[in-house]
């Protein structure tokens, strides 16, 4: 498999290695900041108030999802347009020739916002005037921390004019993001049209069980479902619009994406189809989960499969529609061969280890009482993968590098001092659990903690994520080069994937500066697996 | 008071059960028969023997294996528990009857929303959309 063409560099015009360091270090501080910030106020007080202004501020609680759904719609519908934006605007970047400007306006900003913010949420409530006047503050504060740190490296008339030119899309992601948002709160709030899926969902479910059981209680009044002493009610959040909502949002986007591979408008009957399906396959669910619940375990019912169940099913769905409608004549401009592993899809490659890891924990969490009795099982699937693409794995060479070894501790550092959750591979173990589960927990829990996660995931966000974010030839760009915008996207949704999102958007950082600075991933994989065993360590240590 | 009906046993299915409902429609129960054997009838209090004796064709030949006898044993403990705690002489207890609530209140679980975590959240959206970039990962052109 050896590359025959030069390496790509990136598709950015080249920026100094000093101008991406600075850049990374901005988001670093953005990021600190919002942490600070993040634990030092709350908006609990402003549940008592009453008011516009306080609901204004209030409303900030669902500032990052309301900010996704916008960027999500911003990017659907103008994507191209707005990478060629983007990519004009970075040309204008430049390290600042005085930074201190700048560092005392993000800290002027930083504190105007604190001092506004203890004032708003802490103190007495204030009079109508003095509300509306720090609730304008507050906003102006809150947005002039950002901007003053990107102000640094970008010109605000620039970055004005490229708001202009794009106004149109932008004001076009905003309102379809928001008119996303205020769906999604209306259905959480008091959307009643919930109803007739619910019992749609009710009956579809009775009369499946009803096939295999004579005693099936069924209340339609009261959404009740039974089955020999264990009874269920069936709510709005388990009717079904959840996961057709989530397919709908899903299957729009790949529609608008891979338009240049789908005929139109036949591919547009999927969408219906797909929505189908999954209600159908909801009220399976509910009837699966009535049977588990009467005649295995009701825990097993309400803590494992309710909350694991719909994820591989609208996954399921939702993938087989796309392999549907890129695959098959009838919907394909183009019919896509079957890629081979390791042979010809690179990407397969590298992404189906943690995608074998991930499909694993939601299958077998929907059939256990405790979901990490099943820790093994998914060590396994990522090992029978990783067995797959065992030449790739074997061209890693792994020899353990000293900074590797540095950058793992860094991370670990990093890790504590965020105050973020430590876990050893061991700690779910109690006294009265057998030998077995002992022997299983430590021989699978360290395997997967130390070897088998830090591979997967570093192939899938390392390996894969960062360089495609700079090509979709991503095999061919070279990683020493450093890029800034894949550097924080791919750590992002590294943590995204993790508890404590911030610690772990960090430690990615410094697991792609391992990856960079000889360009091997077995550099960011012994990196990964040594700030997972330093916090082993360290539990074990505070939980003795 | 002839009208049976076989019933899926689904724990067991050599276990058959049986519906019974009276020509009155006031009395009905299930009724319990052994799968394997049909000399163990012969033991059982007369009125179910009675009455099971249309059913009973569709059982399957005794075993003669030691895994059959020991089904056969556990089954024929499983039916004369069964016998012993109903007033056979009686007659034919009142069944519960079907989609109504029992006597004693059973706890109803709330399908709500599922505390889910959010990196199991992230980890199904990942699910979705990292299949689908290997769905569309088109294949290398080969390399001269």
């Amino acid at each position: 498999m050896s590359i025959a063409a030069a390496p790509i560099r990136s598709h950015a015009p080249a920026k100094s290695f000093g101008l991406q360091i600075f850049a990374t270090c901005l988001a670093a501080l953005l990021l600190t900041e919002l942490w600070v910030l993040r634990e030092r106020f709350t908006t609990d007080a402003l549940d008592l108030r009453q008011g516009p202004w306080a609901a204004i501020v209030r409303s900030t609680r669902y500032a990052t999802p309301f900010v996704l759904s916008c960027l999500a719609a911003t990017f659907a519908l103008g994507g191209r347009r707005l990478r060629e934006e983007l990519t004009g605007l970075a040309t204008h970047a430049a390290l600042p020739r005085r930074l201190w400007p700048f560092v005392l306006a993000n800290l002027a900003a930083g504190t105007a916002f604190g001092v506004v913010s203890r004032a708003l949420l802490e103190g007495r409530e204030p009079g109508p005037a003095l509300e509306i006047a720090l609730t304008i503050a507050w906003w102006c504060a809150g947005a002039s921390i950002p901007l003053s740190l990107v102000s640094s490296v970008l010109p605000i008339r620039d970055l004005a004019r490229t708001a202009w030119r794009v106004r149109f899309t932008v004001c076009a992601g905003i309102a379809v993001g928001s008119l996303g948002f205020l769906g999604y709160r209306l259905t959480e709030s008091a959307w009643p049209f919930w109803q007739p899926l619910a019992h749609g969902t009710l009956l579809l479910a009775h009369e499946l069980l009803s096939v295999f059981f004579d005693d099936c209680l069924l209340d339609q009044d009261a959404l009740v479902l039974g089955l020999r002493g264990f009874e269920v009610v069936v709510t709005k959040y388990c009717c079904g619009y959840e996961g057709v909502g989530l397919f709908l949002i899903f299957f729009s986007a790949f529609l608008a994406i891979a338009r240049d591979r789908l005929r139109f408008p036949r591919a547009l009957v999927l969408l219906p189809i797909g929505c189908s399906v999954i209600w159908l396959l909801n009220g399976v669910r509910v009837a699966a989960l009535v049977a588990i619940g009467a005649l295995v375990s009701p825990e097993m019912a309400i803590d494992g499969f309710h909350v694991y169940a719909g994820w591989p099913l609208v996954s399921a769905v939702a993938l087989g529609c796309v392999a549907v409608g890129t695959r098959t004549p009838y919907f394909a401009r183009r019919v896509a061969e079957t890629p081979d592993v390791d042979a010809d899809n690179p990407t397969a490659a590298y992404l189906l280890p943690l995608l074998a890891l991930i499909a694993t924990a939601l299958v077998s969490g929907a059939f256990a009482e405790d979901p990490a009795e099943m820790y093994p099982l998914r060590i396994l699937a990522a090992l029978g993968v990783l067995a797959t693409i065992s030449r790739r794995v074997a061209r890693m060479e792994f020899q353990i590098a000293p900074s590797a070894l540095v950058c793992g501790t860094l991370a670990w550092v990093f890790w504590i001092g965020l105050d973020a959750p430590t876990s050893a591979p061991w700690s779910e173990l109690e006294s009265s659990s057998s030998a077995v589960r002992i022997a299983s927990q430590w021989v699978f829990g360290s395997l997967g903690s130390f070897v088998v996660v830090p591979i997967v995931e570093e192939l899938a966000f390392r390996g894969y994520l960062y360089r495609r974010l700079t090509s979709a030839n991503f095999e061919r760009v070279d990683p020493r080069v450093f890029a800034f915008v894949p550097c924080l996207v791919s750590s992002l949704a590294f943590g995204v994937m993790h508890a404590d999102w911030l610690a772990a958007t960090v430690a990615g950082m410094v697991y792609a500066a391992a990856y960079m600075r000889r360009g091997r991933i077995v550099d960011a994989v012994v990196a990964h697996g040594a700030t997972n065993l330093l916090l082993a360590v360290q539990h074990a240590i505070f939980a003795a | 008071m002839r009208n049976f009906r076989a019933v899926r046993n689904p724990f067991y299915p050599a276990l058959q059960l049986f519906e019974c409902t009276s020509t009155h429609g006031e009395k009905s129960r299930y009724g319990y028969s052994i799968g394997g054997d049909l000399r163990l009838l012969g033991q059982l209090a007369d009125p179910i023997r009675n009455n099971l004796g249309k059913a009973v064709r569709h059982m399957i030949p005794t075993q003669s294996t030691f895994a059959g006898m020991l089904r056969r044993g556990v089954l024929a403990a499983t039916v004369l528990t069964l016998v012993m705690s109903t007033d056979a002489s009686a007659g034919w207890k009142k069944a519960p009857k079907k989609h109504k609530p029992q006597n004693k209140p059973v706890p109803q679980q709330q399908l709500g929303a599922p505390e889910i975590d959010p990196s199991l959240l992230a980890g199904g959206a990942l699910l979705i959309v990292g299949g689908t970039l290997v769905l569309l990962g088109r294949k290398r052109a080969p390399q001269s």
